[in-house]
């Protein structure tokens, strides 16, 4: 039922995920933000077991903060989503992590770039990318309307198709999306996506 | 006494660990690092051996972030400084993590000045031979700290400090200049030629000056010692 993608722009990364925390047929609450900011120009899109969810990328941010400092640089995307799958690999044969992570981020000299990275530590670079039931829908848009050197309004038109589609095929669709962007500029939350208004807390 | 000094866990006489006051005496020898704090800016200084010329100068940073919001220097063994300095920066992360919230100068302090006790009551092993100074501000209401910790594994918070070589007579200098306000000037005039400095703010967190800049403040301070000299002299004259 939980729903992340993303897409790579001429020089930004779009990742989008549902914001529903659901507990068998409770929701318990619909502005749940599943999309971390990892560091600066990072940003992860995780779903899956909301323990593990929340646990692991935590674990890997702090990680990946530990490593800046005492490197004096940042990681790489790449490196930071070698690192995370490398993480996801070491538990799998032991007590596997249940989260699906897509990883956007901005590097000086390369760009915008997009990590798949699947719960059995499955790495991908893609273009566009996206996880759950709303993948079916996702990808299949993408596919469609994607092409390179979109600019940031075209993808955001992309991604409220997507998020429509979701909406009026998925059974248990989620009610309302988080949309966050990363580019020369930083990591940042883009806009909500509400058919629902979560509660006041 | 050359029975008691061996080692770190056998007490003499009276009452000294000699090992801990030798890795004082590390300290001594190492280079001065002084801390200033103002009202909301902190400063850190190291002084620096002159470089040698086939050295990369930029490899050897002496005032290093702990988190985006405490810095330390340290004078005495560099070695070991490496060794505390990684414990300390993975431990303000893993505190991060468990309590999500980042770690108030006081708690770092008292976790590096634990860790160097650690060291000074375990057989096989010899104390820590630096003394720190950390620099950082609360997280939440952004009041500026700056400690001090040594091999002993004391530790206490200062308005201003210094320690490593001539410690001494540049804390004496800080007790004569100190004002509550001051900033970047009083650890510059009582470094001297070759240093680097670092000025922490709570919203822009660390930041090394560059030498150029070092170069304007010493500049400013000489002709304002120039200027005082001058004025005690010239009246003097006259009568």
């Amino acid at each position: 039922m939980e729903c992340v993608f993303g897409l790579v722009g001429n020089d930004y990364a779009i990742v989008v995920a549902d914001t529903s925390a659901v507990h068998s047929i409770l929701v318990h609450k619909s502005n749940e933000d599943k999309i971390m900011v990892l560091d600066s120009h990072k940003l992860v899109a995780a779903s899956g077991e909301p323990g593990d969810r929340v646990q692991f990328t935590e674990y890997i941010q702090k990680n990946v903060a530990l490593y800046q400092f005492r490197n004096g640089i940042p990681l790489t995307t790449a490196a930071a989503a070698n690192f995370t799958r490398g993480e996801l690999a070491t538990a799998l044969r032991k007590n596997p992590y249940q989260v699906n992570v897509l990883m956007a981020g901005y590097d000086k000299e390369i760009g915008p770039s997009l990590y798949y990275i699947d719960y059995i530590a499955t790495l991908h670079k893609v273009d566009r990318g996206a996880f759950g039931y709303g993948s079916y829908f996702c990808l299949a848009m993408m596919d469609r309307h994607y092409h390179s050197g979109m600019t940031v309004e075209e993808a955001i038109d992309l991604v409220d198709k997507c998020i429509l589609e979701i909406r009026s095929r998925l059974v248990v669709a989620p009610p309302n999306f988080v949309i966050k962007i990363v580019d020369k500029d930083g990591a940042r939350e883009y806009a909500w996506r509400e058919s629902v208004k979560p509660d006041a807390a | 006494m050359a029975r008691y000094d061996r080692a770190i866990t056998v007490f003499s006489p009276d009452g000294h660990l000699f090992q801990v006051e030798y890795a004082l005496e590390a300290v001594r020898k190492g280079n001065a690092a002084v801390g200033v704090r103002g009202t909301d800016t902190v400063v850190l200084g190291v002084e620096k051996k002159s470089a040698a010329k086939l050295q990369d100068s930029r490899s050897v940073r002496k005032i290093v972030n702990l988190d985006n919001h405490i810095a330390l220097a340290c004078a005495g063994l560099k070695a070991d400084a490496r060794v505390l300095i990684n414990r300390a920066r993975i431990e303000c992360q893993s505190h991060r993590l468990t309590v999500e919230d980042p770690v108030t100068v006081e708690y770092i302090t008292r976790y590096i000045a634990g860790l160097q006790q650690k060291y000074t009551q375990s057989g096989g092993v010899r104390p820590f031979g630096l003394s720190t100074l950390i620099i950082g501000f609360d997280p939440y209401t952004g009041v500026p700290s700056l400690y001090q910790t040594d091999p002993s594994g004391t530790f206490s918070a200062w308005k201003a400090n210094a320690t490593g070589r001539n410690s001494n007579s540049i804390r004496e200098f800080l007790e004569k200049n100190y004002k509550e306000t001051h900033g970047q000037e009083t650890v510059v005039e009582s470094g001297g030629k070759n240093i680097e400095v670092a000025v922490m703010t709570k919203d822009q967190g660390l930041r090394q000056l560059e030498e150029a800049e070092i170069d304007a403040i010493v500049a400013e301070i000489e002709a304002e010692k120039a200027a005082a000299e001058a004025a005690k002299k010239g009246p003097a004259r006259d009568a």
